[in-house]
């Protein structure tokens, strides 16, 4: 068989090793020195003592998932600079996030005693059944979460891995073991082998060092990102000859033609021809024109035939990208026969559309960025983040406001850079790297081993591919604490057995990590179809639910349980009925946009009316609980 | 109704309240950084350029990127810089896990 492919650099592996030790020792060295004071404290809340540094890189690690490093580089990518607008909403997260929420709900916490988010809301009110529903909410949308990223992590360990010897080993290994098994045989063998690494390697650490560990590795990782970013940045910038110039080339180009084609061979060959996906092809005429095309499939032509099948390709439409892409010698064996062509909805042809708003659209002919959902975003990314409940249980884990009002000064850098940063390095790839279209997700890994092999560092490839896989790993484990703390402590100790020895806590803890680590891999074989959508679907499910009832649980005395659970509902329902209809008119994962802004929107107005309207019709809450919370520190 | 359950606003825990005059500053400056982002961004992002019109450029990106995130987004992290260093008040943590008084003591033994 004949085969064209690209190389890869076995220092990768290396490097990326390297930092794999690097946190498993962290997870170690927490487990040893974390503290004695009671076991359940300690596993999920890491005894409420962290400092300036840890709070800081756990919350933007946190908030900063496999989307940030893998969707939002593919988003600037495929549209331009109009997703600078589209994240602008960030430049508001650290004060809104930190000042809503982190004194106010760190005190409240410990009048509560409490150690998780839904039991916050279950002492506030003195209401098991709050409880148990912020328990339910957050089990069923953070483990949808918790699958699309274990997905992320095994995709960037196998786009990393590839052709590197050791790799394709054990890949042709597992082929066979895993053949016939139940689900593993059913999965692609790479793909299948790098999820069972990860959940092994996440749900390890996790369970031995609890949350602790998290908060380590989230240090770690937190740095880990910036320096791959810096990095990056440094050498997009410098391969582009400066952000001006990349500006200017970007306002030159246009969107690429989506088409289906068929690849023809002027004779047919005795040997079965495969074409990975990814190859350029195209051809020069007589006079001169040039034609590029790039395969978003694999074509196969089989011995004896002339032909493949129809395949998914792009054609390059910019003539200075097209002049610049060099064509293969297999590019003068086989002709491009273009069946059907789908141009894009809103900018095809258009020059400037990378440069201005709403930006090219490949699926709606209002472009990428509407100004309706630029106001929907701006309200999406302080509101949905502070409503998560692994960003709240942070705000618990400090024991002087110094610390938080420091955190939120490094928060405020840190968003600023890695934000900034990552459009500008984008921005620079879109003009250096071409025909990523075919696949965007890829665009981080491929580009960062693009940058450093041109570069003449191919090793520094594995730190810059470390920092997408940090952020994975970062918030993998911070939601998989979140769920087992709840299932653990809300259900369990708190419903179950109030009387549970620490040991009887601590093994049922290892039990339930590991199992819903094993749980999120045995769905992560096969994940469900849309599960981008899913990723963006739970996140703002999570925070239409508890940002709302939070915020006024803890500034509004009237508020009561019963207004607490119809908010919490509220905010769920509402989110998860705007679904229902996207899903009958389109008849696919879609959501509604109702009068076109996002749903957040319309989840948080439904959960504001109902939370207040049902305290309002509920009989007030009972003063010494009152007191409790809002009084002065002995007051009666 | 009786307003038995309230907590007068001069006997409510003072954490509680200088948190309520953060939250209020935190909205306000969210509510103007929106004006700003996308009231200027929908005129100055969305505008198609006049036929032969060159890109303008600032600080190598387009200039309504300039005005709309870059500048906004330096000065939204100055004025949290401001704000968490200057503004926002201390308060002993420490010592909040305590109980508080009979009546909580009673509130955690019978319930409600």
């Amino acid at each position: 068989m004949e085969t064209i492919e690209a190389g890869s650099s076995s220092g990768i592996l290396w490097t990326f090793g390297a930092y794999m030790l690097a946190v498993f020792f962290l997870a170690w060295l927490s487990g040893r020195v974390g503290s004695k004071e009671g076991f359940v404290s300690e596993y999920f809340l890491g005894s409420r003592g962290f400092g300036v540094w840890a709070l800081a890189l756990t919350f933007a690690a946190t908030s900063a998932s496999g989307g940030t490093f893998m969707g939002f580089p593919a988003l600037i990518y495929t549209h331009g600079w109009v997703l600078a607008l589209w994240i602008a909403g960030y430049m508001t997260v650290p004060l809104v996030a930190m000042a809503l929420f982190g004194k106010r709900l760190n005190q409240v916490a410990r009048r509560a005693n409490a150690l998780t988010v839904p039991e916050v809301m279950r002492e506030r009110f003195n209401n098991k059944g709050v409880g148990i529903t912020g328990t339910v909410i957050i089990v069923v949308f953070l483990f949808a979460y918790l699958l699309a990223q274990f997905k992320a992590g095994s995709k960037i360990l196998s786009t990393l891995l590839s052709d590197i010897e050791i790799f394709d080993v054990a890949v042709r290994w597992a082929d066979v073991a895993f053949d016939g098994v139940p689900l593993l045989g059913s999965a692609e063998p790479d793909y299948a082998l790098c999820l069972l690494f990860f959940g092994i390697a996440v749900v390890a650490y996790v369970s031995y060092g609890g949350f602790r560990a998290v908060v380590w590795t989230d240090v770690m990782q937190g740095i880990v990102m910036a320096g791959g970013v810096l990095l990056l940045l440094v050498l997009a910038l410098y391969q582009v000859g400066g952000l001006k110039k990349a500006t200017q080339a970007l306002a030159e180009m246009t969107p690429p033609v989506p088409l289906t084609a068929v690849l023809e061979l002027a004779e047919s060959s005795d040997q079965l021809l495969e074409i990975p996906k990814g190859t350029w092809l195209g051809s020069v005429t007589d006079d001169g024109k040039k034609t590029v095309y790039r395969s978003k499939t694999t074509a196969v032509i089989e011995a004896g035939k002339k032909a493949s099948a129809q395949i998914e390709m792009i054609r390059i439409t910019t003539p200075g990208e097209i002049e610049k892409i060099p064509l293969p010698a297999i590019a003068g064996r086989v002709n491009v026969k273009e069946v059907k062509s789908t141009p894009y909805q809103s900018g095809a042809g258009e020059k400037g559309v990378y440069t201005r708003a709403p930006g090219p659209d490949f699926k709606s002919s209002m472009g990428f960025l509407a100004i309706g959902m630029t106001f929907s975003f701006f309200i999406f990314w302080p509101f949905a983040g502070v409503g998560q409940p692994s960003n709240m249980v942070r705000m618990m884990i400090f024991d002087k406001t110094k610390v938080l009002r420091r955190a939120m000064v490094s928060v405020a850098f840190y968003f600023g850079f890695i934000y900034v940063a990552l459009i500008v390095i984008f921005v620079c790839a879109r003009v250096l790297m071409p025909g990523m279209e075919i696949d965007p997700d890829r665009v981080m890994p491929e580009f960062s081993t693009f940058a450093t092999a041109t570069a003449g560092v191919p090793w520094l490839a594995g730190l810059v591919v470390a920092a997408p896989f940090a952020a994975v790993m970062s918030s993998v484990d911070s939601f998989l604490l979140v769920i087992s703390s709840a299932l653990v402590r809300d259900i369990y100790q708190r419903n179950i057995n109030p009387q549970a020895s620490d040991r009887t806590l601590q093994l049922l803890s290892w039990a339930v990590t590991g199992s819903i680590g094993i749980l999120a891999v045995v769905a992560s074989l096969n994940p469900p179809e849309y599960l981008q959508d899913l990723i963006v679907s739970a996140s703002a499910g999570l925070g239409a639910s508890f940002m709302i009832p939070m915020i006024l649980a803890l500034y509004w005395q009237r508020m009561t349980g019963a207004g607490a659970i119809a908010g919490m509902l509220g905010g769920a329902g509402m989110h998860i009925l705007l679904y229902v209809i996207g899903y009958a008119i389109e008849g696919r994962f879609a959501v509604y946009p109702l009068l076109g802004v996002q749903p957040f929107f319309w989840d948080v107005i439904v959960a504001s009316v109902l939370t207040v309207g049902v305290s309002l019709m509920t009989a007030p809450p009972e003063r010494a609980l009152v007191v409790k919370f809002f009084g002065k520190r002995g007051a009666k | 109704m009786s307003e038995d359950w309230r907590v007068p606003a001069e006997e409510e825990d003072p954490l509680l309240r200088s948190s309520r005059r953060e939250m209020k500053v935190a909205l306000i400056f969210w509510a103007v950084f929106l004006c700003w982002v996308v009231g200027l961004g929908k005129y100055l992002a969305y505008q198609k350029p006049a036929e032969g019109e060159v890109l303008q450029t600032m600080m190598g990106v387009p200039a309504w990127v300039f005005w709309v995130v870059v500048l906004p987004w330096g000065v939204a992290t100055l004025f949290t810089i401001g704000f968490a260093l200057f503004y926002m008040k201390d308060h002993d943590l420490e010592n909040e896990g305590k109980p508080l008084s009979a009546d909580q003591d009673q509130l955690e033994e019978g319930g409600i």
